[in-house]
Parts: C-alpha cells; structure tokens; sequence
C-alpha cells in the first residue's frame, strides 16, 4: 500500500534526501509497482535489471530533483525509458526471451488472492506488448503511472496531441483484439450474437 | 457511465472521446493495469530500500554538508596561510623588537634563537624598559640643555651690549657680538700705530681692558677698584711690562675678549 500522497509527498522526498529508509521505503512502494508493469512490456523478462538501473539513477539524482509527486513520477519515466532505450541498443532487438524463474518464484509469493490478479494483470500486460511501441507506452504512462498527456508528451517527445491520437489508436486496436479474443474463446457466443437469425427454444 | 474509473494510484481518467464503445472488456483490462500493487510487487522491500539507501549515500545526495567547490577550498586554504604568515611575521617583528609581554617574549626568543636570530629575552626586555627610562630621562636633561641654550643666547644678547667678555658663550653666540670684538681690536690696533713706543702699554692696555688693567703704572699705584684681589698683578716677577698687558688682569673676561680678537 503506498504511504505517498500528493500532500505529504513533498515531505516525504526531503526525508529521502536525509537518507530516512521510511521514506525511501514509502517513495519505492510507490513508484516500484508502475516501474515493473511499465519494464514489463518495454523489456520483458529484463525489468529487474533495468529497475534496479533506474532506481539507481533516481537514487543519484534525488538530490538535485524538484518538484511535487506528478513531477516526480515524470522524471521517474523519463530516466525509465531512456534505460529501456539503452536496453533495447545493447540487445539490438526486443526481448523476447523466457521469463527467468526469478519472476515466477517472484509471483508465487503472491497470495492465494493475489494470483488471480496476477493472471489477471500479466494478461493485461501481454495484450501490451502486441501493441505497437509508442502506443503500448503511451497506454501505459497514461493509465498505469497515471500522467496526462502533456507529461508523457514530454517523456516521449511527442506533442499532446501525439499522444492522444496514439492513445486513442492503441486503445482501438486493444478493443479490436479482446473482441477477437472473446470469438475465439467463445465462437458460439460470438456466432449467435453475429447471426441474424432469431434464437431457437 | 464511463469504463474508466479512475486510477487507485491517482491516474486521470481517460477522455471519454478515447472510450470506445461497449468496450467492456477493454475496461476490465485497463482496470487490470490500475489494480494497486500486489504483494510480488513490492516484494524485497528491504533489499531494494538498502540499495537505494546506498546509491544515495554514494551519490551523496543525502543532505549531509556539502564539500565546498575545490576552487573556494583553495581560496579558504590560500588565505588561511597568508594570514597564518602576516601574523607570524608580525609576531616575529614584536617578538624581535622586545615588545612583546614578558612570558611571549621569553618564548618568542627562544624560539627565534632555535633559528639563528637574536631576540631580546624576556629579562632584557625588562631591561630596555629600564633603558627607555633612561633615554626619557636623557630627553629630560636634552630640554633642560635647551634651556642652556637658551642662556647661551642671553649671553650673545650680553656680547650684542658690546662687553665682548662672555667668553666660550660669546664665541657659540650670535654673530653681532664677533663683530663687536672686531670693532675693538680695530681700535687698539690703531692705538698700537699710533702710539709712540715708550708708554704704548700703559695707553693700550685701559682700553683693551675695558679701564681695569693698570699695567704701566708704577706697583703699589694700582687703585683698590671694585675688583679687588681679582686685580692684582698675577706676574710680580714683571710687573707693568708693556708686552704683556694683559696679564695684568688676568681675568677670565681678558682672555675672553682676546678669544674675541683671535676669532
């Protein structure tokens, strides 16, 4: 449960700066989730080893950073994605490696409650990453760390109205395939509903 | 009714212009990426909060003193020497000239006798305060002489009155009272020309003596003056010798005028 509010946050980042482990604590329990569903569609199976890049570079940088939590989480990304570029140039092709077991022994510490949403979430994720790049991010700034557009805008390099027309076509095309998803899953279903023809008794 | 509820995280709700229609199935998964964290997520808290905690100290961002740029450290450093020097040197020049307190000069001349260089100890300085005194008390006696001085120069207003008998002090007095010893040398010179040789003396020496010399005068007719004994002849053995006329006074003021003369 994050402890991070828009209000205390600015108090919270000045104990960081002291070294307080509570508020380092606080601002990872905060930040860490997003970074691993983010890193999980941008690098798959290598967001340990990029967070704990990032985390590294945050952790260098926290003393000259300023500004209130959205602010925070938008530097955050951005030194997120320039490592995931960095990543991306040194394996010269997307991960599409196997998911190390370090994950799954990760997630089987998951609750019996968490599983099903830790199925629930990594199928969410995996529609992601058949998305194109920039809409998969776009997506995931926006609905997973929560920024508008103006800042992903900024993360990305690309004019709010970029984004949202990205956003928009990403989204478009996730509706399109859940559809698809659901016919196969379910092709009676998805024949009746298609068919024109009245339902027999 | 929007799909999109907004984020436990805080995240904004989509615009409705990007909700595509009877998406239900987009919601939920979009609502699976919201889902706050799990507890796999923040597994390892510990590990991860040491090793930001770490690269923090490392990166010394945490709000511990900052070092000084090393350009300000130099400065401070360069003039933490120059002072530390000025202050050294100026004990040094106190401690060389003794004007330092007693146990300070002590030390400073010992210390500066480790060197070479010769420093008044810490008694000596006693000393030079007792010698001080003295050059104030030898300053005291240069005002007093300058009080002499200033008898000296009553005594050349005395040679200025024309007696020309002030001796030593006439001669370091005014110029006037030279002039006057001139003037009367002049006149017994004249008196010595003109004057027939036998009774020359008796004629020469009144005036060269101011009336107080009787030489040429048979003894025994010397008058009882106001000089008294200080008159009498202080040659017996040649009295009233014209060649000596001035031996018949035999005063300090004779021998002051013939100075006066000889000058």
């Amino acid at each position: 449960v994050s402890d991070v509010t828009d209000s205390n946050f600015e108090g919270i980042l000045a104990a960081a700066r002291l070294g307080e482990q509570w508020a380092i604590a606080a601002i990872w329990r905060d930040v860490h989730p997003r970074l691993l569903r983010y890193l999980r569609v941008a690098v798959p199976g290598g967001e340990e080893d990029a967070a704990s890049d990032i985390w590294l570079d945050v952790a260098a940088g926290l003393g000259r950073f300023s500004g209130d939590r959205h602010a925070f989480l938008r530097w955050t990304f951005t030194i997120c994605r320039r490592c995931v570029i960095d990543a991306g140039r040194r394996d010269g092709r997307r991960r599409t490696d196997a998911v190390p077991h370090e994950l799954f022994e990760a997630r089987s510490r998951a609750g019996d409650g968490g599983i099903e949403a830790r199925v629930a979430l990594d199928a969410a994720l995996d529609h992601l990453t058949r998305l194109p790049r920039d809409q998969a991010e776009v997506i995931l700034l926006r609905v997973v760390v929560g920024l508008d557009a103006d800042s992903v805008g900024e993360i990305l390099g690309k004019r709010p109205g970029n984004v949202r027309v990205l956003q928009h076509r990403g989204l478009e095309r996730l509706a399109a395939e859940l559809k698809r998803e659901r016919s196969v899953t379910n092709p009676d279903a998805q024949t009746i509903l298609e068919s024109d023809e009245p339902l027999s008794a | 009714m929007s799909h999109f509820p907004r984020s436990p995280w805080g995240g904004a709700r989509l615009p409705d212009s990007t909700e595509p229609t009877g998406a239900d199935p987009l919601a939920e998964l979009l609502e699976h990426l919201r889902r706050p964290a799990l507890d796999d997520e923040v597994a390892d808290e510990q590990r991860w909060v040491a090793r930001i905690m770490a690269a923090v100290e490392a990166a010394g961002t945490a709000d511990h003193p900052r070092r000084a740029p090393m350009g300000s450290r130099r400065l401070r450093v360069s003039l933490s020497a120059a002072l530390a020097g000025a202050v050294l040197a100026a004990m040094s020049g106190l401690a060389y000239a003794g004007a330092l307190p007693g146990p300070a000069q002590g030390v400073a001349s010992d210390v500066l006798g480790t060197v070479g260089v010769t420093a008044p100890s810490a008694h000596d300085g006693a000393a030079s305060d007792v010698g001080a005194g003295g050059s104030a008390g030898e300053d005291q006696s240069g005002d007093i002489g300058g009080t002499e001085d200033t008898g000296d120069d009553a005594g050349g207003s005395e040679d200025t009155g024309g007696t020309g008998d002030t001796g030593g002090a006439g001669d370091e007095g005014s110029e006037p009272s030279g002039s006057g010893d001139h003037g009367k040398g002049k006149q017994i010179s004249e008196l010595a020309h003109n004057t027939p040789a036998p009774g020359k003396g008796k004629v020469i020496a009144p005036v060269a003596s101011g009336g107080k010399s009787h030489a040429g005068n048979p003894p025994g007719q010397a008058k009882k003056g106001e000089d008294g004994e200080a008159h009498k002849p202080s040659h017996p053995s040649h009295p009233g010798h014209p060649s000596h006329p001035s031996h018949g006074g035999g005063n300090r003021h004779e021998h002051g005028g013939g100075n006066g003369n000889g000058s």
